[in-house]
């Protein structure tokens, strides 16, 4: 059925949510969160912020369930509203000083490899946030969040080729700072 | 899809700004860049380059966990938010209850009127101009009455 049509199988997940379901809520939770996380960390650069809205958005998930409509589907919602909400966010603090990096987990490998892990995903993290906040938008919308070129445009009130110098800036800063890092990412990475 | 021509050099920009991954490539420019890529070899170099940064990008990106705290909080929101609306629901399907609603509010709304009516039929200037004009009538009452 999810397969079939996820509007249609998003419409009936909210209408257990809007009947008081929790185990709905407690599904949509485990299926949205790390995305809307990930995505919120990295378009405000600050752990604690993007708990705020990720919380702040889930709640206006909850209180929508009664009035939703099979028009879109529930990670498209959410992370329209938490891209509004970190815009909004960032407009008001206007810069974020905090490189605070989020948390990794892969059972699969051993501590060391672990520490390594975290040690290029620390330096990634970190330079990313390094990025003027509308080079990092767009490449958090693009990469991250996969939105087509047009839809991130839309989303940031930009044209596409507006987004497409920002993207081009982006990558090619956040390169030149990962270059003298490129050995040990490199290994890292492997 | 329509076959959109493009040189070179837009089609290098593309891997540029978009990386490595098709699915994020402008959809009108795919077809072009499909064929660039089996055409040519420096195209292959660059797509590799563009690869290489994506995969980076992309390990980044894909590492992030949400803190066991935060589903808390959001399930801790949603349990509230219609534990609260339960009880309102309750309380208004339930065909004995709202009678009783009713009657409550009935009450409340003449506790209400009760206290604040003699404010909101009658204002403060208008009872004491009646009361000057009152008792000028009195008083020439009373003089004709002790005169009679």
């Amino acid at each position: 059925m999810e397969q079939d049509n996820p509007i249609k199988s998003d419409a009936a997940l909210m209408a257990q949510v809007a009947k008081g379901d929790l185990s709905a809520c407690r599904y949509l939770s485990r299926r949205h969160m790390d995305r809307s996380y990930g995505l919120a960390c990295y378009l405000l650069g600050n752990n604690a912020y993007a708990d705020d809205i990720v919380q702040e958005a889930f709640l206006r998930l909850w209180k929508i369930a009664p009035k939703w409509q099979a028009k879109a589907q529930i990670g498209t919602w959410l992370h329209r509203v938490i891209h509004n909400l970190c815009i909004d966010r960032l407009r008001k603090e206007k810069r974020f000083s905090s490189s605070e990096a989020p948390d990794i987990a892969d059972p699969s490998l051993d501590p060391t490899q672990l520490r390594e892990q975290k040690q290029v995903h620390d330096m990634i993290s970190e330079n990313l946030q390094k990025l003027p906040p509308r080079q990092r938008i767009a490449i958090t919308l693009v990469h991250f969040d996969d939105c087509t070129n047009k839809v991130a445009a839309a989303q940031m009130s930009i044209s596409v080729d507006a987004l497409e110098s920002l993207l081009s800036r982006g990558r090619r800063k956040l390169r030149d700072l990962l270059a003298p890092f490129k050995a040990e990412i490199d290994g890292g990475i492997k | 899809m329509n076959k959109t021509p493009l040189d070179e050099t837009r089609m290098q920009e593309i891997l540029e700004i978009y990386g490595a991954d098709e699915n994020r490539w402008p959809e009108e420019a795919r077809a072009s860049m499909a064929d660039w890529l089996k055409q040519s070899e420096s195209a292959r170099k660059h797509l590799k380059a563009a690869s290489e940064f994506d995969k980076l990008l992309d390990k980044e990106f894909k590492s992030v966990i949400a803190p066991s705290h935060l589903y808390g909080a959001v399930l801790q929101d949603a349990e509230n938010l219609y534990r609260s609306r339960k009880w309102y629901h309750r309380m208004w399907q339930n065909p004995s209850l709202r009678p009783a609603g009713g009657f409550f509010a009935a009450i409340i709304v003449g506790i209400g009127l009760g206290w604040y009516s003699p404010n909101l039929l009658i204002s403060e200037q208008t009872f004491e101009l009646d009361e000057i004009s009152l008792s000028d009538s009195v008083l020439e009452w009373e003089v004709d009455n002790e005169n009679s």
